[in-house]
């Protein structure tokens, strides 16, 4: 069977012989000038290939390039997550402090009205349970002299159970209750400290000016966190 | 050049093609790697800013619970504040140096001086890669 599919090598012989008789009548075609480059005989004419050093040159050029630019875009994009992250946590912290001393904005008609511990009438530091004798929430009276506000308040405090700082408000007939830092759904800030103490030799009920510390740390990665640490001072205003 | 004119050109590319390509990707990624430095020196310094804010405030709130409470200012000279603890890191804290000033003050209200005290909160600290820095709060008090 194989002898039928190879043949001998005589065979192969004459038919080189045959093919290369060329009758002298005949005019020959004149070869492609590769070198030239011309259209004509360009990439898809070109059955040269490539040799073992060109492939293996262009595998070495193109990894390091490609290397070169993936340790770039991974580089960019864990610093650019890792600045953002810290910018977040940086500018909610500022906020939730002049949330805290300036007051929530309660829709009123056409206005807002603010309370916090600059404007309250009267203020009360909380220590909350488990919490070491630390004061961990402030629960401030606005004026009620206002026909339907008998009842008004607003407590700003930590709540260990959602890691986070919350309000809890009554305004007129109205009850509040919202998370102001983190804002749900922002899982990569965690609080570490929210405390008040009070100054001026003043006790916990009713100081007239508290020292306000918050420390938050923006989560990066499992082993990466970058940390914030406000700390200012509050008086009450009446 | 044509499309088909690049496409059929097998005439490859020179060693220094080569190198000035190596040239432009390396110029991008310092290109990048400084701006990801000057974005990181930014938002630092802001942070930084924050904090110096946050203490000359809260040191103006102290004088006027102070100013009313006992009807004078508490007066202090280079009071050391923290502007950065760096407690995650290896690095020593920022630390800042706070000064107060009084200055005194009138204004003429509808023909008659009105005398007041203008009170100048300067927090100053040594910013990393960009030098000296400081904040400035002052708060006027009528008598």
């Amino acid at each position: 069977m194989i002898h039928k599919l190879i043949p001998s090598i005589f065979r192969i012989t004459r038919d080189i012989a045959t093919r290369v008789t060329i009758p002298k009548s005949v005019p020959r075609k004149a070869p492609p000038n590769r070198a030239a480059g011309s259209p004509a005989y360009s990439l898809s004419g070109n059955e040269q290939g490539i040799s073992l050093t060109e492939v293996l040159a262009g595998i070495v050029v193109s990894t390091i390039l490609i290397a070169l630019a993936a340790v770039a875009i991974i580089t960019f994009f864990n610093k650019f997550t890792e600045l953002s992250h810290f910018a977040d946590v940086q500018q909610r912290a500022y906020e939730t402090i002049e949330t805290v001393k300036y007051g929530y904005p309660f829709e009123e008609l056409d206005t807002y009205v603010f309370v916090g511990i600059a404007n309250a009438d009267s203020i009360q530091l909380q220590a909350l349970p488990g919490g070491w004798g630390r004061y961990s929430g402030v629960r401030c009276i606005p004026d009620r002299s206002a026909q339907g506000h008998a009842h008004d308040f607003v407590r700003y405090y930590y709540s260990r159970y959602d890691q986070a700082i919350l309000m809890e408000a009554r305004h007129g007939v109205q009850y509040y209750q919202q998370q102001i830092f983190p804002q749900r759904g922002e899982e990569n800030i965690e609080i570490t400290q929210f405390d008040f103490t009070p100054l001026g030799g003043g006790g916990a009920n009713n100081p007239r000016v508290v020292r306000l510390e918050i420390k938050a740390e923006a989560i990066i990665s499992e082993e990466k966190r970058k940390e914030i640490s406000y700390s200012t001072i509050i008086a009450r205003g009446r | 050049m044509p499309l088909f004119g690049l496409i059929s050109n097998d005439r490859g590319i020179t060693i220094v093609e080569v190198l000035i390509s190596f040239i432009i990707i390396v110029i991008a990624a310092v290109g990048i790697y400084l701006g990801l430095l000057y974005a990181d020196s930014q938002i630092h310094r802001n942070y930084h800013d924050r904090v110096a804010a946050l203490h000359a405030s809260g040191e103006c709130d102290w004088q006027y619970y102070h100013m009313v409470t006992f009807r004078e200012f508490d007066p202090f000279q280079n009071k050391s504040v923290v502007i950065n603890p760096y407690t995650l890191s290896d690095r020593p804290p920022l630390l800042g140096t706070m000064t107060m000033e009084i200055i005194e003050n009138s204004e003429i209200v509808e023909g008659r001086r009105v005398n007041f005290k203008t009170l100048k909160v300067r927090v100053v600290w040594n910013e990393p890669l960009t030098g000296q820095r400081s904040m400035v709060m002052q708060e006027d008090f009528f008598q």
